[in-house]
């Protein structure tokens, strides 16, 4: 029997094959998610897990980790200043990885503990010992944050047999009783932490991905601080008051829920002084907080469209997927960009998780009439002459997949060469991630007479394995792959603690200089504008620009940097208008050049 | 590395053209018993397939393939630019050049006045752009019917046809590289927003 888990930011699940059907099991307290929060209480007394756990977030917050997701398999050096200042401590660890909680546990052990959980939930309510299991991951993932998702599930005493994507999950779960015809799937999935959006062909029982697309940094998570930091100043309440903005974070999460039903609701806070805090919020006002965020996910799902070589129309189905696709902007988004309806059918917190299910169905010889042909997201590469990226399989490239490189020495004698494993799609080698390095030996020789073979494969997981191969005597040995952390994690972190010293240092000037240099941008639109446009103007439109753009004038003078960000403001909202009556003379005049009008 | 041909990989004669959808067509059926999520699959033979539906479905690849196993040279060969494709090499680049400098300009405008401004230039710039690319579409049939031509005559003329391959792969690389990189320019200009952040 393979279990089947999606170990999600916000909440997990778990699930096996019962009769030929995929069944989720329900946890302690009965419900089917459990929360994906580990509470570690005072001195050794065993972690809090699931529900339990998110009921001590708001009372004990630095006892309470969650969202580990965010930080698993990734360095120090890369996260950001708000990805650092969790209510729970997270320090760099030795060898550059993240350390986080109270007991200073890596991501990967943390994950272990919910997984652990998981397991033993599962365990006690079907009575046999669960021991292989499929673990879905974001299909964006690169190969560090696959491992060491895996690495998780074996520190849970896992066998894992398949690290599985997690839009390739719920495609497998929604797709599974819809017979022979071919679709072509579009897979939007914004859950708590991360965004993915595949885009699949289906056909006779084989799921084939296209390609596929996401942002690992982007999730409901992301609404969530957007209206804390809302609410924050709001209310004016004191920054470094961690137990209150704690609170503030689960009024907000539970306000952001009910927005997805209602279109207003009350917030309300009461505070320890006996006083308490009330507030009426529209959807309206969240819309407008998320619209920002919702909107990294366009590129995306542009570029995975461009790189299916399809067209918005061509999709017939949209699937949604992530707890955050229950808000109706989301949903209202992913339509008009695929331009079709989403379906309604499924449950957007259990397809990933029953496609787990299912998925070790397939393995364990259950589930027969389906079979997943996955891709790599991220291209691999080797480091080339100049630093650049030479690509050996590209992203979207279906998996398991393997490409061999023969590498000669430049020099005579030259006795080994160092190998920069990259992954990424990034022209200059160092803008990638760097899998590892290894040394290449060579057998002494002349300039260009030794000759080694390298073989990359990247299996079933998405994880890559390097394996070389001597041509004299055809042995093929796996390369030890030193992690990439030693020298370039200090580096990016040295740029990163510098930037944001820097940042703190002089912001407000900075905030002038940029506010100056967006005048400077604004006057000079508007002064090109009123000279090539005057046709374009309405009656007195060319008045009220002029004043709003003399008060710009006037706090430039002043230096006034309030004022003029205000007026900046007033400038460019009335000239909105006029920009997209400029956007339409443009459209017209070009399909005039075309002959069409 | 000695490894099998991808056309007798897939069960296909070799030859320089083949049916795109029936190649896919036979490694999604071929995968149903080989890919290793199946009872005795193989990583290794899947990989193997895998990398022979990617060749077969390339005509870069189909092609390089085909002359590797007729024995007319190699893919590593340094050749020029084929006959005809200098012009079209010049344009590319300009292109490409006017693309990244107004993608640059129109990211740097701060305001949605600022980009409407641009938007005359936009217009013109993606015109450009789409007409260059009907040039290469239309480039792209004339080669594809140089490869139904070459098809038809294979089993007769192969000796004299053989040694054209390699130039010919070299021509549909040119191709889908250049229409690769002023579609990706295209994109980018696309995902700037008409209203400045």
């Amino acid at each position: 029997m393979i279990a089947g888990i999606d170990l999600g930011t916000t909440n997990s699940l778990i699930g096996v094959m019962d009769s030929g059907f995929p069944v989720l099991l329900a946890g302690e307290n009965g419900s089917r998610l459990t929360p994906s929060v580990v509470h570690f209480p005072e001195g050794d007394a065993p972690p809090l897990v699931g529900a339990s756990a998110l009921r001590m977030r708001a009372l004990d917050p630095a006892r309470t980790v969650s969202s580990v997701k965010r930080y698993i398999g990734r360095r120090f050096g890369e996260l950001d200043a708000a990805e650092r200042s969790a209510p729970f401590a997270v320090e760099r660890a030795r060898d550059g990885g993240i350390l986080i909680g109270p007991r200073r546990l890596s991501p990967e052990q943390v994950s272990a503990i919910l997984l652990g959980k998981l397991r033993s939930d599962a365990e006690c309510t079907l009575g046999i010992e669960m021991r292989r299991a499929v673990i879905t991951v974001p299909a964006y993932f690169n190969d560090a944050r696959r491992q060491a998702t895996k690495e998780a599930g074996r520190l849970a005493g896992f066998d894992v047999e398949r690290i599985l994507n997690e839009p390739t999950a719920a495609a497998l779960a929604h797709g599974l009783d819809r017979g022979g015809e071919r679709r072509r799937v579009a897979v939007f999935d914004l859950g708590g932490g991360t965004f993915d959006i595949s885009i699949l062909e289906l056909h006779d029982g084989v799921f084939q991905v296209v390609s596929t697309n996401g942002d690992t940094r982007l999730g409901g998570d992301d609404i969530d601080a957007a209206l804390v930091s809302f609410l924050h100043s709001e209310w004016s309440v004191p920054h470094d008051d961690a137990l209150l903005l704690a609170r503030i974070r689960e009024a907000a999460i539970g306000a952001k829920h009910r927005l997805s039903d209602s279109q207003d609701t009350v917030l309300r806070l009461p505070f320890a002084s006996g006083t308490s805090r009330e507030m009426a919020l529209d959807r309206a006002v969240l819309e407008n907080l998320a619209r920002p965020i919702l909107a990294r996910a366009r590129p995306c799902c542009l570029r995975a469209l461009s790189d299916a070589g399809l067209a918005a129309g061509e999709i017939d189905d949209l699937l949604l997927v992530g707890g955050a696709t229950r808000m109706p902007m989301v949903r209202e988004f992913a339509r008009d960009l695929f331009g079709v309806d989403p379906l309604t059918d499924s449950n957007p917190d259990e397809s990933v998780a029953l496609g787990a299910v299912l998925q070790g169905g397939i393995l364990s010889g259950q589930v027969t009439n389906a079979l997943l042909l996955d891709v790599t997201p991220l291209s691999l590469g080797i480091e080339t002459f100049g630093g650049l990226m030479n690509v050996l399989i590209p992203r979207n490239t279906t998996i398991p997949v393997k490409a061999g490189e023969l590498f000669t020495n430049a020099v005579s004698g030259q006795s080994a060469m160092q190998i920069h494993v990259l992954q990424g799609e990034r022209e200059l080698a160092r803008d990638n991630w760097a899998l590892g390095r290894f040394d290449l030996p060579f057998v002494p020789a002349p300039k260009g007479g030794a000759r080694v073979g390298v073989q990359f494969e990247i299996d079933a997981d998405g994880i890559l394995r390097v394996l070389a191969r001597d041509t004299a005597t055809g042995l093929e040995k796996v390369v030890e792959m030193k992690s990439a952390v030693d020298v370039s994690d200090e580096a990016v972190e040295r740029m990163i603690s510098e930037s944001v010293e820097h940042a703190f240092e002089d912001v407000e000037a900075r905030r002038f200089a940029e506010t100056r240099q967006k005048s400077a941008d604004l006057l000079g639109a508007v002064r090109t504008a009123l000279t090539k446009a005057d046709a374009l103007l309405e009656p007195g439109e060319r008045d009220r620009i002029e004043v709003l753009a003399a008060r710009v004038g006037a706090a430039l003078a002043a230096e006034d940097a309030p004022a003029l960000a205000a007026a900046n403001l007033a400038l460019d909202e009335s000239t909105r208008d006029l920009a997209a009556r400029l956007l339409d003379q443009a459209m017209e005049t070009a399909l005039k050049r075309r002959g069409i009008l | 590395m000695s490894e099998q041909d991808p056309f007798s990989l897939l069960g296909f004669p070799a030859r320089p053209a083949l049916d795109t959808d029936t190649v896919r067509e036979r490694f999604r059926q071929l995968s149903d018993t080989l890919h290793p999520d199946r009872a005795g699959g193989d990583a290794t033979r899947f990989a193997a397939l895998n990398a022979a539906c990617s060749a077969l479905t390339d005509p870069v690849a189909r092609l390089r393939a085909l002359a590797l196993l007729s024995g007319a040279g190699t893919a590593n060969a340094k050749r020029p630019v084929p006959p005809g494709f200098a012009d079209l090499f010049l344009q590319a680049g300009d292109l490409s050049r006017r693309l990244d400098d107004f993608t640059r300009r129109k990211t740097a405008a701060s305001s949605a006045l600022g980009r409407a401004l641009l938007a005359d230039e936009e217009m013109e710039i993606t015109e450009s752009a789409r007409e260059f690319l009907d040039q290469l579409a239309a480039k792209r049939s004339e080669l594809d019917a140089a490869l139904s031509h070459a098809d038809a005559r294979w089993e007769t003329d192969r000796t004299e046809l053989a040694p054209q391959l390699p130039e010919l792969a070299d021509a549909f690389a040119y191709l889908a590289r250049w229409v690769g990189e002023i579609q990706e320019r295209l994109l980018c200009l696309t995902l700037i927003p008409d209203s400045a952040p």
